[in-house]
Formats: structure tokens, sequence, C-alpha cells
């Protein structure tokens, strides 16, 4: 039977695996914000509007990454332009974007000359067909998006928080806000190759989920989902591999089972102590 | 140039409703003003516009050289109560200074609204009221040159009240502020103006002294 020395062997294992690293720390920073923002259902419309990118992409010839990456940054750019007060009907623009990104790229892989490429692969994942170059375009973007907010984490978090807030103190919130969605973007793009289009926003919202029901404090929700996506991407990994089904859809159900054990959890919000001594006080 | 705080001809709509509409107003440093009127008579949108917190359908807004440090406490926060911070960091968070000077001034206006033993509590731990002390705490520490108090009163029990208008007693009388009220405001808070928010704003006669 197989073993981990065993699957260590192959190049394709340590290539998925280390996939499934830089995915974790993708989850646990940018999902962080995603899931506080209530960037949920946006982070699902860029991934299936990038679907229409990566249908171009693969009709011109392109790496489809490039045609995903373009598409995502201009529907984030777009979407940052909408205020929360003008945006009453962001919900449905969203379903429209979804859905128009979808279109286009069907019907490009349809007119692309030549065999249809694995359709599946890009809708689900296979993280077991990451090559070596790949896995250094997901470095290197990993790294872009960790120095991004390694520069702007303060303002980043103050957008986030209370936009409004963030205004009067004088930070530059459509700014923030672009770079907040343009890091949702590059997230989206790398962690396609694992989960692909339909199953990102799992990747991007359980973690921090999971997370918010174990830590308290910013800090240790963002370090907490980092380790719950580690267990999920490189754990659903593996039982891909003993189980031989597909790993994108095993990640997210075994997300999904994670997710359903926190819930047993209490939430981490009764604190006696510091509650009675604020009576005590009255 | 004296600093001042114009509109002109504004309007604001919110979808299809028209918010406010025609309004022209200036404000000055250092004044007192009570905004009044029915609910929904446009004052939150009101005090939003004059903070730059709306957009304007039509007319201008012009804030000239004035002001640098506005602040406001909202009647409901603007955030989420799960998000994982604590009292002391949302207050620091906007206050002036060096990380330590902002500490200090939040541990300041913390005392001031009795929410010292809250400091390290999370967002969602508080009861309503202690919500709202925190956000007239956040607004405070910001130490403001301009100061919007949008309804601070409601959901205070009396001592908290009362140690609203203790603060408010010792601001600088060269901070300008709005207070957006339905009761009666406190003795020692002495409006320059009062305005009159229903759709349209009205400067109210000046009421006799009584």
């Amino acid at each position: 039977m197989a073993d981990w020395t065993e699957w260590w062997q192959l190049e394709f294992f340590r290539n998925a695996l280390a996939a499934s690293v830089l995915a974790s720390v993708l989850c646990g920073v940018v999902g962080t914000l995603v899931v506080l923002r209530r960037l949920v259902a946006l982070s699902g419309s860029i991934a299936h509007a990038a679907f229409g990118g990566l249908g171009a992409a693969f009709y011109g010839g392109f790496d489809p990454r490039l045609g995903a990456l373009g598409v995502a940054l201009g529907a984030a750019a777009a979407l940052a332009g909408l205020d929360a007060r003008s945006s009453e009907r962001q919900d449905a623009a969203l379903g429209v974007l979804w859905a128009v990104g979808m279109a286009v790229g069907m019907v490009f892989v349809h007119l692309a000359p030549g065999y249809p490429p694995d359709l599946l692969a890009f809708l689900f994942g296979n993280v077991l067909l990451v090559r070596s170059a790949d896995l250094a375009v997901a470095a290197a973007a990993t790294m872009v998006v960790l120095v991004t907010f390694a520069i702007a984490a303060r303002g980043l978090v103050a957008v986030a928080f209370d936009e409004d807030q963030a205004r009067l103190d004088g930070r530059p919130v459509t700014l923030l806000r672009f770079v907040l969605l343009a890091l949702v973007a590059l997230s989206v793009v790398v962690l396609l190759q694992l989960v692909g289009i339909v199953l990102v926003v799992a990747l991007l919202s359980i973690p921090p989920l999971v997370a918010l029901r174990l830590a308290r404090g910013l800090g240790a929700v963002v370090a907490t989902a980092t380790v719950i996506a580690l267990a999920t991407t490189a754990g659903g990994l593996a039982l891909a591999m003993v189980l031989d089904w597909p790993p994108g859809p095993v990640m997210v159900l075994l997300g999904a089972a994670l997710l359903g054990l926190s819930r047993l959890v209490p939430p981490p919000a009764a604190r006696p102590a510091a509650r009675n001594r604020a009576e005590g006080t009255r | 140039m004296t600093p001042s705080l114009r509109l002109h001809g504004a309007e604001v709509r919110h979808g299809r409703d028209v918010a406010l509409q025609g309004v022209d107003l200036q404000i000055e440093p250092g004044e007192r003003l009570a905004v009044m009127g029915p609910n929904g008579g446009g004052k939150t949108t009101l005090v939003r516009l004059l903070l730059g917190l709306e957009r304007l359908a039509t007319g201008r807004r012009e804030a000239v050289g004035w002001p640098r440090r506005p602040a406001l406490a909202p009647q409901v926060p603007g955030f989420d109560r799960g998000f994982p911070a604590t009292v002391a960091a949302v207050v620091a968070a906007s206050a002036p200074g060096s990380p330590t000077e902002r500490r200090e001034r939040a541990a300041a206006a913390l005392a001031d609204f009795g929410l010292e033993d809250l400091a390290r509590a999370y967002l969602s731990e508080l009861s309503g009221g202690e919500l709202k002390r925190v956000l007239l705490a956040r607004a405070f520490a910001a130490e403001p040159d301009f100061l919007v108090l949008d309804e601070p009163t409601a959901g205070l029990d009396g001592p908290s009240r009362e140690r609203l208008w203790q603060r408010l007693a010792r601001l600088d009388p060269a901070v300008t502020v709005i207070l957006v009220t339905h009761d009666a405001p406190p003795a020692s808070f002495v409006p320059t103006r009062s305005l009159w928010v229903d759709r349209h704003v009205e400067t109210l006669p000046e009421a006799g002294h009584g």
C-alpha cells in the first residue's frame, strides 16, 4: 500500500504538497479578510469571471493563468469602485459577472481549434497536475500577496473593519479596497490550481470560519486559519491519494467536515472573569 | 482665507429617495451646533455629508483648510461585532500619535466613559450600551477638531449620559461640535446655532432664555 515515503519519491506529489502549503498561507491571510469583510460571494464571482479570461487565453494560445489573472484583476478594479452606499445592486451585479464570465469562457473554449482542454481540471482543480514551473509562479504570487499585506496591513484591516472610520482617519479607502480585492484576485488564481473555479470560495472561507470559532484576536485567527487550511489541503491531498478520489473535492469535503466539527466547540465569546470585574465596578 | 466647511446647493439621494435637497450651510471652527428634526428627516445624512462620507447628487462641499481631524460617534456601529478586535485596539486605532501615545489616549478616553475594565474585552462581548460608549470613546480619542455626535444618548443609562456631558464640557472650545439630538441638550452645551433638518435645512430662530 502507498505510504508517505513512497509518495515522497513522486515529483507530482511533492509539487502538490508544496502548492498546498502556499495555498494555506493565502487562505489564512486573504481568506480571513474575505470572511471578515463579507467578500465571499464577491470572491466567488471573481473566480467564475476569471474563467472568461482563462478561455480567452486558451483561444489565443496564451498561458490560461494570465488570462484568468487579467480578468480577475479587472473585475477587482471594477468592484472596488462601488462603495457600500451605491452598491444596492451589487448582489445582482456579482451574479451577472459570475455567469457571464463562465459563458464567455465556454464560448472561447468551444471556438478554440484542436482538442478541448481538460475542463474538469479548470472547474474542480487537479493539484496532482502542478508542475515545478507552476509552483514557481504560485510562490511568486504568494510572495506578492504577503509583501503587500506586510506593507499595508493596518490600512487593509482598517478598511475591512469599518470603512467610514477608515475614511475619517484619512486612509485612502478606495485604493485600499482595490488592493484588498486585487489580493483576492491573485489568491483566486493561485488556488485555481488546487481546487478549480467552482470550489475556490470554499478554501477562502472554510479555514477562517473554523479559526473564528477557535481563536480570539486577529493575529491568532490568521495563524489558526493558516493551520486549518494546511490540514484541509495537505490532509485532503493525502486522503485523495489513499481513496484514489479527485483531490479538489476531497479537500473541500474535508474542510466542510472540520467546519462541522468546529461548531461543536463552544464559541470563544463568554469570558466570565472580564465581565464580572466590569459588573462589579458599576 | 478663514477655515470653514461649506455646502452649496447640496443634494443627496439614497437610491431614488431624495434624502437632502438645496442645502446651503457654512460652519466655522469652534461652533456648537444642535441638529434636530423628525426621524428620517436626513439628520444623519447631513452630518455624514459634512464629514465627507456621503456622495453628492448635485451641489458642492468645500472644506477650506479644515477640518483636519474629523470624528464621528455614529448612531449604529459601522463595523461587524464579530470582528476579532478588542475595545482598546479599536479605540487606539483612530487616535493620533505614536503607538504609545495612541495607547495612552485610548486608555484616557476609555476611562472617561467608564470602560477601563472592558479594555481587553472583545467587541462580541459588549452590550449595546457598552458598544455605544466605545463609539464615543473612539471619537474623543481621535482628538478631533470637528466632532459629530449622532444621537449619542440613545441607549445610554443616566450615569453614562452624565459622563458624556462632563467629557463634552472639558472639550477645547476651538473644536466644532455637532450634536444630533431628539432630547434637550444639557445646560452645559450651549449651541451657537440650532438646525432643523427635514429634507431641507433651516436655522432655527434663537430660543429665549428660560
